[in-house]
């Protein structure tokens, strides 16, 4: 009889097996036997990365020489030590280092006596069989995760097929690529408006125009070029929108060194008396060459024109004071964990500087769900953007619009989000695509 | 017998042709044990040497290179030349066969006969054929100026004015061919060295560090001279990144004993993180560790904050310390050492600085910026000047780095050799 070759038998060599294997020949004798699991595993994504995996782990390059410790690098990306008459202060010291690369993760924010969530120490004279316990069920997990099919491997960004891409792209028409975002002001706590939108190019639909099977990762360096050299494209596709589709007061991202082409000049007097513009800039830009920002900024502010710095989040204002730029507006980044870390003693610098900027003049972006609003709203924030924001104006314009009825909120959302294209023709009340209505929560 | 003035200002090396002139100038001395191949790729039919095929064939003598066992010069003509120590003698047969193999259908190989009618490849002792070769070279790398010269007087008409002004914007082709040349090329020949010294008063010079720099200057000058970085910022980051790798595994594989402690190298944050910085700390004295200096970039630091975090705890955990570079006095305002975790800053000095600090008020305000910053941890940079060690003394600075300290340094030098002598006698 044929076995099924995805499911039957498969037995894959995994550090979970080759740990569960050798607790289960130490089980007629585990006295004396310790083992730790760090958890890893549990750290942000953004501090997963396999660089600073491989980081982690050198820190264990100490212990690998102190043969009384077996080290396993789990599929999880836990690490389990193993070992008899293990010197736990060898471990708590390696420990300690990783706690302190990671500080600035949650996992790593607890009190004395409540580090369980970053690591867990077992003594297999006294546990043994929750231990191995705890092993079979990794190594299951282990085999699930090998199980599953592995992403397509992408072609990175390279400088030449950078530059394939950027003769793709002269060839095509932004138009269909260009996205937009509202960010909402809420003047009093309970009424949100139409502040500004925010223009951008949406790469990844152009990077699936572009070629099937190169990807714009790899080098951010390479990407980041591709973003400037799309910048004049933008302020074109922007020129030719009609005039339903623009708010009046729209925001765009450019880059300094563009900020002081002629092209931007001729979009500066195109704009006179036709919309305000709010330039946004990334810090790294501003860093890369101050003299260019403010002259930027005076330029703008020269026509009545406003700039905002992007891209803010806890960290980069440990940092660095961005009152000290005077810019009109700054975005923040909102992260799920963002509250906990301002709320913590540590974050008395972070809002001392939120203060000296002004709450008036912050924007929270990446609002994805009601808490990133009601927090900031607590906070003094006023001004946000993102998807929960974008829901809640589509479903106030579907109740306002007799032709809502074969609609879902999420086509709603969507339709609005562009400003070209399928998607926003198939709107049935066009008129309604570009309705900018308050919104009001139920709170005061 | 001639006499070869081996003069670089007359020629802008710009060229394979012309790196591959200076490259034999420096040989001079050392012809002993050292061969050349040429292998005459031009001579393939066409539908066997497009760039690809030379590509291929080109970074067949890659790991040779990056070993320290050659030189690999692609001439415009896509004939390749790779000079090379003789013990490798035997690694570059091998790759000789398998470039035979590679082009093995093709006319020019089928009329070939090694040993006897060489048509694929040809062979050059240095010590006896020096002179031949070099003219060759020579004569190779005028008739690539003349042409290069000619097809830049048409393309000037049709140039934009920024262009004129600005130089060669870096594209990414452009900087396709750069990271393609680096890959073959010899670094050492463009690391520089700058001694970080400490002068008090009038007192003499202390060297306290070296600094190890491949000078993008020379790099442009000799791959592409007139290329403008400024209008392409972050095609020119990713080229850094490119260089950071091979000066790296070059400091790894360095038998020089001075390098083993007291300098410092200019690295990205992505290098921090990558493989390469791992292979080059496990190559570093453990003792070592502290007296080496990492220096960054104030745009790579911003670029992704959290990840510059997480590289300066790990290299401070080695025992690495790091400086910021190139902050000019209004930087300085906006970088906060402290705040960053960073151990050093180094401050530009410009020739426009006594003016600019003239104004009480400026003066005022950078004094006590200085002040703030801990001046024991400043770095007065790109001195060439007396006056620069003078303004840097008078704010408050010790340490000073830059072409008059090495020129202080070098005087001093040589005064105590010559005293020594004197002495002796």
């Amino acid at each position: 009889m044929a076995l099924d070759p995805t499911t039957a038998g498969r037995e894959y060599v995994t550090q979970e097996k080759l740990l569960r294997d050798t607790v289960e020949r130490l089980g007629k004798d585990p006295v004396d036997w310790l083992a730790v699991q760090v958890h890893l595993s549990r750290l942000l994504p953004s501090n997963r990365t396999e660089a600073k995996m491989r980081i982690a782990l050198r820190m264990f390059d100490q212990l690998a020489s102190a043969f009384r410790s077996q080290i396993f690098v789990l599929s999880s990306q836990d690490i389990v030590v193993l070992g008899k008459d293990m010197r736990q202060a060898d471990i708590e010291e390696v420990i300690d280092k990783l706690r302190t690369l990671f500080k600035l993760d949650p996992l790593t924010f607890y009190d004395y006596g409540n580090e369980s969530q970053f690591y867990q120490w077992y003594d297999l004279g006294y546990g043994y069989n929750d231990f191995f316990d705890i092993c079979t069920q990794m190594v299951r997990l282990a085999d699930e995760r090998k199980a599953r099919p592995a992403g397509p491997v992408l072609d990175q960004l390279t400088p030449r097929s950078l530059a394939t891409a950027l003769k793709a792209v002269a060839a095509i028409d932004m138009g269909p690529y260009v996205h937009r975002q509202s960010i909402v002001g809420f003047p009093e706590k309970n009424r949100g408006t139409l502040a500004f939108q925010e223009f951008f190019v949406s790469m990844s639909d152009l990077e699936r125009a572009i070629s099937a099977d190169t990807r714009f990762v790899g080098s951010r360096w390479l990407f980041d070029h591709l973003c400037q050299m799309l910048d004049l494209r933008v302020l074109d596709a922007v020129k030719r929108l009609p005039q339903a589709c623009l708010s009046k007061m729209i925001s765009l991202n450019l880059n300094l060194t563009s900020l002081t082409t002629p092209a931007f000049a001729a979009f500066l007097d195109w704009c006179q008396g036709r919309i305000g513009l709010v330039v946004e800039v990334q810090t790294m830009d501003i860093f890369n060459d101050f003299a260019a920002y403010f002259k930027a900024r005076d330029i703008l502010h020269a026509r009545g024109h406003r700039i905002l710095i992007d891209g803010q989040t806890h960290l980069s204002l440990r940092m660095v004071d961005p009152s000290l730029f005077g810019a009109d507006l700054v975005k923040l980044v909102w992260t799920p964990e963002l509250p906990a870390i301002i709320e913590d003693p540590s974050g008395d610098s972070v809002r001392h500087i939120l203060d000296s900027i002004g709450m008036d003049r912050l924007v929270m972006s990446r609002c994805d769900n009601e808490k990133s609003i009601v927090w900031s709203l607590e906070r003094g924030i006023s001004m946000f953007q993102g998807r929960f924001l974008d829901s809640m104006m589509a479903a106030v314009t579907m109740s306002k619009c007799e032709k809502s009825g074969g609609c879902t909120l999420a086509q709603c959302t969507q339709r609005r989000g562009v400003v070209s294209g399928r998607t926003r023709a198939e709107c049935p009340n066009p008129p309604m695509v570009d309705h900018q209505p308050d919104i009001r929560t139920g709170r005061s | 017998m001639a006499l070869f003035a081996p003069d670089p200002a007359k020629r802008t090396p710009s060229s394979q042709e012309s790196l591959l002139v200076d490259y034999l100038f420096r040989l001079e001395n050392f012809k002993k044990g050292r061969r050349a191949l040429q292998v005459n790729l031009s001579k393939l039919e066409p539908q066997n040497k497009r760039e690809q095929h030379i590509r291929a064939a080109a970074s067949s003598f890659e790991p040779m290179v990056k070993r320290g066992d050659g030189q690999l010069f692609t001439l415009t003509n896509s004939d390749l030349i790779f000079v090379f120590k003789s013990e490798a003698d035997d690694d570059v047969q091998a790759v000789v066969t398998r470039l035979r193999f590679m082009f093995a259908d093709d006319s020019l190989l089928l009329d070939d006969i090694p040993g006897v009618r060489e048509q694929f490849c040809f062979w050059y002792e240095i010590a006896r054929d020096y002179e031949q070769l070099l003219e060759r070279a020579k004569s190779l790398a005028d008739a690539e100026e003349m042409k290069r010269k000619q097809s830049e007087n048409v393309g000037s008409q049709f140039a934009s004015p920024q262009q004129r002004q600005g130089g060669i914007p870096l594209t990414p082709e452009l900087l396709g061919r750069i990271e393609d040349a680096l890959s073959q090329a010899d670094l050492s020949n463009l690391v520089r060295r700058q001694s970080v010294c400490a002068i008090v008063g009038r007192a003499a010079p202390q060297q306290v560090s070296t600094e190890l720099f491949v000078s993008i200057a020379d790099l442009r000058a000799t791959l592409i001279p007139n290329a403008n970085f400024t209008s392409s910022p972050w095609l020119f980051q990713h080229l850094t990144e490119t260089l950071d790798r091979r000066v790296l595994s070059l400091l790894s594989k360095n038998d020089d004993r001075s390098l083993t402690q007291d300098f410092s190298v200019n690295l990205n944050v992505a290098t921090l993180l990558s493989p390469e910085f791992l292979k080059f700390d496990d190559n570093v004295r453990s003792a070592s560790r502290g007296t080496i200096v990492i220096e960054l970039q104030k745009t790579d630091i911003f670029y992704d904050l959290s990840a510059f975090m997480f590289a300066r705890d790990f290299v401070h955990e080695r025992g690495y310390r790091i400086c910021i570079d190139g902050l000019n006095h209004q930087a300085l305002r906006f970088v906060d050492r402290a705040k960053l975790g960073a151990d050093l800053i180094k401050l530009v000095w410009s020739a426009d600085l006594p003016e600019i600090l003239a104004n009480d008020v400026e003066r005022e305000k950078l004094t006590h910026l200085i002040l703030e910053r801990s001046p024991g941890r400043m770095i007065m940079c790109r001195c060439d000047t007396v006056e620069a060690i003078q303004l840097g003394q008078s704010l408050g600075l010790t340490l000073f780095q830059g072409r008059f300290v090495d020129q202080r340094l070098y005087d001093i030098t040589q005064q105590g050799l010559r005293a020594k002598r004197l002495g002796r006698r």
